[in-house]
């Protein structure tokens, strides 16, 4: 603009934030930053948390039960929500993370020596990780290991065209329905999360959603079953759902934890929509953890919390009545 | 007040003109830095520490590795995806 444009500032384009970098200035998610006109992660093979978890952990319920998945995780993230549950890492700069030093290569050589069967790319948000996600990933994959995101799916399509290519499975936290849900309590937009879902089912990766009902803020049923109808609809009856139990965290300190029974209701609404298979999340028991062949009414998979108590699924169908059980078995 | 006001109403016109010239001038630039640096709702991205930054690098706590997925030079028409 009439030839005053401040030297070396950079426009970030991986996700709908689109921040404006001057010099020196880094983005809404803490860990990219502007150094002289180039854009830097500070997190690229910087892992602040690392696990082996139960896959069912993430959750997914349909990709390789009973398996263990390398679970990764960096400083930041580009949504606020107010009820992270991750808040200490996500809400943190990478220079308050006590990080260790952990690059694609000891990444997979870790994960398989610890006999897992998938990387997770999690606890905090793999979009502001994008590059570590990717080259792991591709690197993963010649090995024979799976890639899973655990992502709020808030991020531009062509990033994530691109890394739908290296990952196998994500659950994405659709964590409401609408536009002033997203924006005043998770700072982000639905209409990006929404397309982020349709594009992962397009391009192929097993996909699970994740809604965390928070009391008094998002446990309208009415709205609940809209979410469930748009999903039927736009990403298929089969893909499952998990309606997840909150607890009390970071700036929503003064809510209740939510109500089991509000999350069967949520259970039953989205059965009513159409959903073949819903689950309720962090409820350790609750009948709402097991799957059921939608075809036979069987009961396929037992669980009990992360555990798989039984499993009947065999070569990705229903061991009783032969019909195929939706994900990567 | 009066004796201000007296004063603002003795200005030569030229001067006057000079004055609400520049005013106007910083308000724009005020403005539009404002706009370039703050697209994002949030009105104030943090800046870096960068004695702090540069030891933690070296320390090897955090990493340094050009990003892919952003444009140089925003204001400008170029809008090639880099790394």
């Amino acid at each position: 603009m009439l030839g005053l444009t401040p030297p070396r500032s950079v426009e970030c384009t991986l996700c709908p934030k689109t921040c404006r970098l001057a010099p020196g200035q880094r983005g809404d998610c803490r860990v990219r930053y502007n150094d002289e006109g180039k854009l830097y992660s500070l997190v690229y093979g910087k892992v602040c948390a690392v696990h082996v978890d139960p896959v069912e952990k993430k959750p997914m319920f349909h990709f390789l039960p009973g398996s263990g998945a390398f679970s990764v995780a960096t400083a930041g993230c580009n949504l606020h929500c107010l009820f992270c549950q991750n808040w200490e890492i996500s809400q943190t700069d990478p220079e308050d993370a006590n990080n260790t030093d952990l690059p694609p290569e000891k990444t997979v050589a870790l994960a398989v020596r610890s006999g897992c069967a998938s990387i997770a790319y999690t606890y905090s948000e793999p979009v502001v990780f994008y590059e570590y996600v990717e080259d792991t990933s591709t690197l993963a994959k010649k090995r024979g290991i799976r890639n899973i995101m655990v992502t709020a799916g808030f991020i531009n399509t062509g990033p994530l065209r691109r890394l739908c290519q290296v990952v196998d499975g994500a659950n994405v936290d659709l964590k409401g329905f609408t536009e002033k849900y997203y924006r005043e309590v998770c700072f982000g937009n639905l209409r990006t999360v929404l397309d982020t879902l349709v594009t992962m089912r397009e391009e192929g990766v097993v996909l699970e959603v994740t809604n965390l009902i928070v009391p008094t803020m998002n446990d309208d049923m009415t709205m609940i079953r809209e979410m469930c109808r748009w999903m039927a609809s736009e990403l298929g009856e089969e893909v499952p759902i998990h309606f997840s139990r909150f607890t009390p965290m970071y700036k929503l300190k003064d809510l209740p934890p939510t109500p089991v029974n509000t999350l069967r209701r949520a259970r039953e609404t989205a059965l009513d929509a159409g959903l073949k298979y819903v689950y309720t999340g962090n409820v350790p028991g609750d009948p709402g953890e097991d799957t059921f062949c939608p075809y036979c009414g069987k009961l396929v998979i037992d669980r009990y919390g992360y555990r798989i108590l039984k499993n009947d699924v065999v070569n990705g169908k229903c061991g009783y009545c032969g019909e195929t059980i939706y994900g990567l078995f | 007040m009066e004796r201000s006001m007296k004063r603002y109403r003795q200005l030569p016109p030229a001067a006057a003109a000079l004055l609400l010239g520049l005013t106007l001038l910083l308000v724009l630039l005020t403005g539009w830095q404002r706009e370039i640096v703050s697209r994002h709702p949030v009105a104030d991205l943090p800046f870096v520490d960068m004695n702090r930054l540069k030891q933690q690098i070296d320390q090897g706590n955090v990493g340094r590795n050009e990003a892919l997925y952003y444009r140089k030079d925003y204001a400008g028409a170029d809008t090639t995806e880099i790394r």
